[in-house]
């Protein structure tokens, strides 16, 4: 395997690890398609960049489009929370209008320029070892930094949060009044999956960003009975995604991310297969759960301060 | 009429609501509530559908922003006793596809004490492993949480209420979805608990059963119409004021909430 083979699956294990560990909470809240929103949201931001100092795919495009990304996550939570729509058509509201004015914003004043559609909904992994910066005298691509950094601050995020996130995801009314702050917790999400979405369009363009953060998480909510191990095995999925769709795009001569994106829903059906429980083979597989071994309440309380004694305790086992 | 919280008195009192007004987009529910719900009672919320039952626990605990007025816990804003109030969520406000394990989701019944960091003690451990031997789930610890009935889930979240040791304990509808055995084992189960000094206050549809089981009622429609002992909240004159109808009258009827 070459060296930038290499360097592409590396950058697509990045990416598709920060996206698959905000993309489990978002699974689990019922909020799939807000990266896919905000991937289509960010286009009147790169073009507005264009417009205003004629670059494009620099730093400055990154922070145009994270603008409308969050625009567009913004607008959503502001339409959610007024109840004048359901959170989906909320969603479905926002993000159309403003992929629109990028799409007329292209139309209009940048037509003659190099924003061709191609990059912007396939993106542009297979040329991301070209695109190197200096760092202390090595050329390193730019995608492995900003993937690496956004998977550092992703880690680092869920790790700080992770009592919150699981809580108010988890029950969001119970979280709110144990003091664990699920209101803001969920405000950082939309930030955090703003943010990430931004680069992985950079990356792998508008179609595949809700790819990459749904489809490992939903096949790894298959199979895990913890939320840690969801984590972790969305993770993996992601990896091995990115590697299988890798040698998949080699044999087929085809596009990566899009290969990508293909072995990540083949290995979803495996997971679907497997998964516990919930039907399908999963349910032969794993014949036998706990039914049915409520043991009948005997003891009476002893939830009383831990200074109270214990000898109320009456147990009367009738089976 | 809106009164200064009653301050003196902080222990007597578990929750104090004043004139607090509540309601979702802009609608109403509820206006005018005042309200001392006396510590160690065992009481119920009651009133018809759309009464605002739900709505009064939740602008209470802050979940839904108050329009007006406010609610004091022991004498206190929620955010300074957190740990010393616990809350069942009705059943649909939890994601029930969530992976996770019964043991876990009583674990969260410490998170108040521990906050967002600080690790489970092992006194953290004995508090969890007790209340699920007190509502009868310990043999369920690591089964996942989607793979129980909606007894057993009722149990497990009222473990997680116990495993906090609250002094107040605070049940959206907690007996829906449950069958009658598990129903009649939670209800056991709480008056003991308030034999041991701690305050439950539980949103509940089913007349009959608080005007049996219950010490304390709230009445709503829109507005507190009774509260004090149920004998006398419950009384047919305020029954028909607030149902518009005469609910325990008729044999054999559950009002519906």
């Amino acid at each position: 395997m070459s060296t930038d083979a290499l360097m592409i699956i590396v950058i697509a294990g990045l990416l598709s690890t920060a996206c698959a560990v905000l993309g489990s909470f978002l699974v689990l809240r019922r909020q799939a398609l807000l990266p896919d929103a905000v991937s289509h949201a960010v286009l009147p931001g790169i073009v507005l960049i264009f417009v205003l100092t004629g670059q494009r795919g620099s730093m400055l495009t990154v922070l145009g489009a994270t603008a409308f990304g969050l625009i567009c996550v913004a607008g959503f939570e502001w339409l959610r929370r007024t109840g004048l729509v359901a959170p989906d058509a909320a969603l479905a509201l926002v993000f159309p209008a403003l992929f629109s004015l990028g799409v007329l914003g292209i139309g209009t004043y940048a037509s003659g320029a190099h924003i061709d559609v191609d990059s912007a909904i396939y993106g542009d992994l297979t040329f991301a070892p070209l695109r190197t910066v200096e760092l202390a005298g090595q050329a390193v691509p730019r995608s492995l930094l900003i993937t690496g950094g956004a998977t550092v601050a992703v880690a680092i995020l869920v790790v700080v949060l992770w009592r919150p996130l699981k809580a108010s995801t988890f029950d969001p009314g119970f979280a709110q009044s144990a003091g664990l702050r699920g209101r803001v917790v969920s405000t950082v999400l939309l930030l955090a999956v703003t943010v990430v979405a931004v680069v992985a369009f950079d990356s792998v363009g508008a179609i595949l960003v809700i790819t990459f953060f749904v489809v490992p998480a939903a096949a790894a909510h298959q199979v895990a009975t913890r939320l840690s191990s969801m984590l972790l095995t969305a993770v993996g999925i992601g990896w091995a995604s990115s590697l299988l769709g890798y040698r998949l795009a080699e044999q087929l001569d085809s596009s990566i991310p899009g290969s990508i994106g293909l072995a990540s829903v083949m290995l979803f059906a495996l997971a679907w297969l497997a998964g516990r429980g919930r039907g399908r083979l999963g349910r032969f597989l794993h014949r036998g759960s706990s039914r049915d071994t409520t043991t009948r309440t005997t003891i009476p309380v002893q939830q009383a301060r831990p200074s109270e004694s214990h000898a109320t305790a009456a147990p009367s086992r009738d089976r | 009429m809106t009164m200064a919280h009653p301050q003196q008195h902080e222990d007597a009192v578990a929750l104090s609501l004043r004139d607090l007004r509540a309601g979702y987009n802009g609608r109403t529910v509820l206006r005018g509530v005042d309200l001392d719900v006396p510590h160690g009672t065992f009481g119920a919320v009651v009133g018809p559908n759309g009464s605002g039952k739900s709505t009064l626990v939740k602008a209470a605990l802050g979940l839904l922003a108050a329009t007006r007025g406010s609610a004091r816990f022991f004498g206190s804003p929620l955010a300074r006793v957190r740990s010393r109030v616990a809350y069942v969520p009705q059943q649909d406000a939890v994601a029930e596809d969530f992976p996770i394990t019964a043991v876990q989701v009583v674990e969260m019944g410490r998170y108040p004490h521990r906050g967002w960091f600080r690790r489970l003690t092992a006194g953290d451990d004995v508090a969890v492993a007790e209340a699920m031997e007190a509502t009868g789930v310990q043999g369920l610890a690591n089964t996942p949480l989607d793979e129980l009935s909606g007894g057993q889930r009722q149990r497990v979240f009222l473990a997680r209420a116990l495993a906090q040791r609250a002094d107040l304990l605070i049940l959206d509808e907690p007996f829906t979805a449950v069958d009658a055995r598990t129903e009649a084992d939670l209800l056991s189960l709480l008056e003991r608990l308030c034999a041991t000094g701690v305050t439950v206050l539980a949103v509940h549809h089913d007349l009959r059963t608080v005007r049996d089981r219950f010490v304390y009622a709230v009445l709503l429609a829109g507005t507190v119409v009774a509260e004090g002992p149920v004998g006398d909240a419950l009384s047919a004159d305020n029954l028909e004021r607030a149902y518009g109808i005469a609910p325990l009258a008729q044999p054999a009827t559950t009002v519906e909430a």
